[in-house]
């Protein structure tokens, strides 16, 4: 029998990010329906490439400024140099050479910025990656414990939900049986067939109720069992989410210090900038994002359970 | 055009490697030295344009680089897994990355408006309009004209020598073979006669020449200070033309360091300082001074006359 835990899932649509409802496949899904915790692995697993996007995208900036740098380091050296053989004379000369000069402070200043990225955040978040995200195999070792830990509370459930189909299927198969053997009666020739049809009936009537017992029985077990199994599952859940938060919390970090990298000069545009930013940082909130999260993709999903399906009437 | 070789690889600052170094100004074509100087000052702005024109290219290169990287992670942030407060937050640190690109372009735009002012004080300095022909030549010519009469009384006076020292030689040379005749018993009255009598013409051709001499010597020191005062005043002109020049290029440093610290950033501000302490030290006046003590009316006086020779 063809158990409804092995339904291969699409995998998540890789490229719809989880606030594209629209397009993201895994939106709109009960999480505690079989398989659907994997949201929560897929999550998991873009925290690492997440952590490495931010990386790149600061090794960019450091590149950037490393060519600003060098270009200014030359111009300065090639101006001293031309000033030198130049016709100019006294302390005119002297103030032009300063000028010239102005270049390498400069570089210098932007020289602070790129080793703050280069020698401090950017190691930092290879660290972070290398501490949370060993691989074990193909998978990282963190998503695999969670999955495992999933997988080992649904088992169960699976089974339930399997049992149910089953009992279900024999509970129509039953109806369906009552429904020839009333035919059958309906159709007798005469009345030694229509008093040994009208028996079969009864059999096929028996038959029903005790499979419609069985199978309520087993909805009602599985009702019974559902607040263990949503615990459990919740139990596994947490700990992603504790895990997401941790990472959520440490980006924070890696911001705030990153606006203190930046906060070089204290013009009013970049005075605006810094505020702006401040702003932003302060709306930071990784809490309200698990929140969402699990608003949306977690627990607090609707979820669809197992209610009793009456056997469709025949029209 | 050997003078533009050397030139070029000397300054005014390296004395001992300058052909100009050391020669009197009042010298006969030494006033060159301040032409130069004033071509030298329509190259510095060129050079000026150029440095600053340089700088603003990096600056321009910088900002490009950095919308560029602001675009695209802007993107890469929408479409990648992140969402919430993390996402704004992230995209927010995009943003103020490229802020600071704001920053240079007010600064780029800024040295380009130095570079305006630099472009126009060379055209209007040192170009050739159709009402007024270049300042500088106006100075060579003026120099020239000054020094026209000063010229024809030296080849006067150098003639003048040439001859006095002539006939002093001839009459030098004549004297001992006057008095060898004189006292030899071999020779008549009438070659002796003869003989002292061309040493009489030799002698007064001798003092003519001597006077004449004289006479022109006195009339170039009389005609001196006349001279000294023309070129003088030429002379003083072009310092003039180069102290507004050099006053100018203050005030384009000036505008340079506004360009970049009038942004006023709190790491700056000791750049700003050291930059400052420079701009005061900048001292035309005394540069001008220097210049003239060097190569101008300073530099060791006209033409000193050393006695003839063999007096």
């Amino acid at each position: 029998m063809s158990s409804v835990a092995s339904v291969i899932l699409p995998s998540p649509s890789s490229s719809a990010p989880p606030e594209a409802f629209a397009q993201n496949s895994m939106y709109g899904k009960g999480f505690y329906e079989p398989g659907q915790y994997q949201v929560a692995l897929k999550r998991c697993e873009n925290g690492h490439d997440l952590a490495l996007h931010l990386c790149e995208m600061f090794d960019e900036r450091t590149q950037i400024e490393m060519a600003y740098i060098n270009s200014l380091k030359n111009w300065s050296k090639k101006w001293h140099g031309e000033l030198v053989k130049s016709q100019e004379y006294g302390t005119n000369k002297k103030v032009w050479d300063q000028t010239v000069a102005t270049g390498e402070v400069m570089a210098d200043i932007h020289s602070t910025l790129a080793s703050n990225l280069s020698d401090s955040i950017t190691p930092k978040l290879r660290q972070w990656r290398k501490d949370n995200y060993e691989k074990s195999l193909i998978h990282y070792k963190k998503t695999k414990e969670f999955e495992k830990d999933f997988d080992s509370v649904q088992k169960t459930w699976i089974k339930l939900l399997d049992k149910i189909q089953e009992l279900k299927q024999s509970y129509y198969q039953s109806c369906k049986m009552l429904k020839h053997a009333e035919a059958n009666e309906r159709n007798a020739s005469d009345d030694e067939q229509r008093r040994k049809l009208s028996d079969k009936v009864d059999v096929a009537k028996r038959e029903v109720g005790f499979t419609r017992t069985k199978y309520q029985q087993a909805l009602k077990d599985m009702s019974d069992q559902r607040p263990r199994y949503e615990q459990q599952m919740s139990e596994v859940f947490q700990r992603t989410q504790q895990f997401e938060k941790k990472r959520l919390d440490f980006f924070k970090e890696t911001f705030d210090e990153y606006e203190k990298v930046l906060d070089l000069n204290n013009n009013p545009m970049l005075k605006k900038m810094h505020d702006d930013y401040q702003q932003a940082l302060q709306m930071h909130d990784s809490q309200q994002d698990i929140t969402w999260w699990d608003q949306n993709y977690g627990t607090q999903t609707n979820c669809r359970w197992p209610e009793f399906e009456e056997y469709p009437e025949e029209k | 055009m050997i003078l533009q070789c050397i030139m070029s690889q000397t300054t005014p600052e390296r004395i001992l490697s300058n052909p100009w170094y050391g020669k009197g100004f009042f010298e006969p074509n030494q006033y060159k030295v301040a032409i130069e100087r004033c071509k030298n000052g329509s190259d510095s702005c060129g050079l000026f344009t150029k440095c600053i024109q340089q700088r603003v290219n990096i600056e321009r290169d910088y900002i490009g680089a950095l919308k560029k990287w602001s675009l695209t992670w802007q993107k890469e942030i929408q479409r990648c897994q992140e969402y919430g407060s993390n996402k704004a937050t992230w995209f927010a640190s995009v943003i103020a990355g490229e802020q600071h690109s704001h920053t240079h372009s007010e600064i780029a735009d800024k040295l380009e408006n130095v570079i305006e002012k630099i472009s126009q004080y060379q055209k209007d300095n040192y170009s050739k309009s159709y009402i007024h022909t270049r300042k500088v030549k106006e100075f060579e010519k003026d120099f020239e004209q000054a020094q026209k009469g000063w010229l024809k009384l030296i080849r006067k006076l150098e003639d003048a020598k040439k001859l006095s020292d002539e006939a002093k030689e001839k009459l030098t040379k004549s004297e001992p073979a006057n008095r060898a005749i004189q006292s030899d018993s071999g020779v008549s009255d009438e070659q002796k006669r003869k003989v002292k009598e061309t040493v009489e013409t030799l002698k007064k051709e001798s003092a003519a020449q001597e006077s004449k001499f004289n006479q022109l010597n006195e009339d170039m020191n009389n005609a001196r200070p006349e001279y000294e005062k023309n070129m003088t005043t030429v002379l003083n002109r072009t310092h003039e033309f180069e102290k507004n020049r050099l006053e100018f290029f203050k005030q384009m440093f000036q505008d340079y360091h506004d360009s970049l610290f009038r942004i006023k950033p709190e790491n700056l501000e000791k750049a700003s300082t050291d930059f400052k302490k420079a701009l005061e030290s900048h001292n035309s006046t005394k540069d001008i001074a220097w210049w003239n003590s060097t190569y101008g009316t300073g530099s060791s006086a006209g033409p000193k006359f050393e006695g003839t020779i063999n007096t």
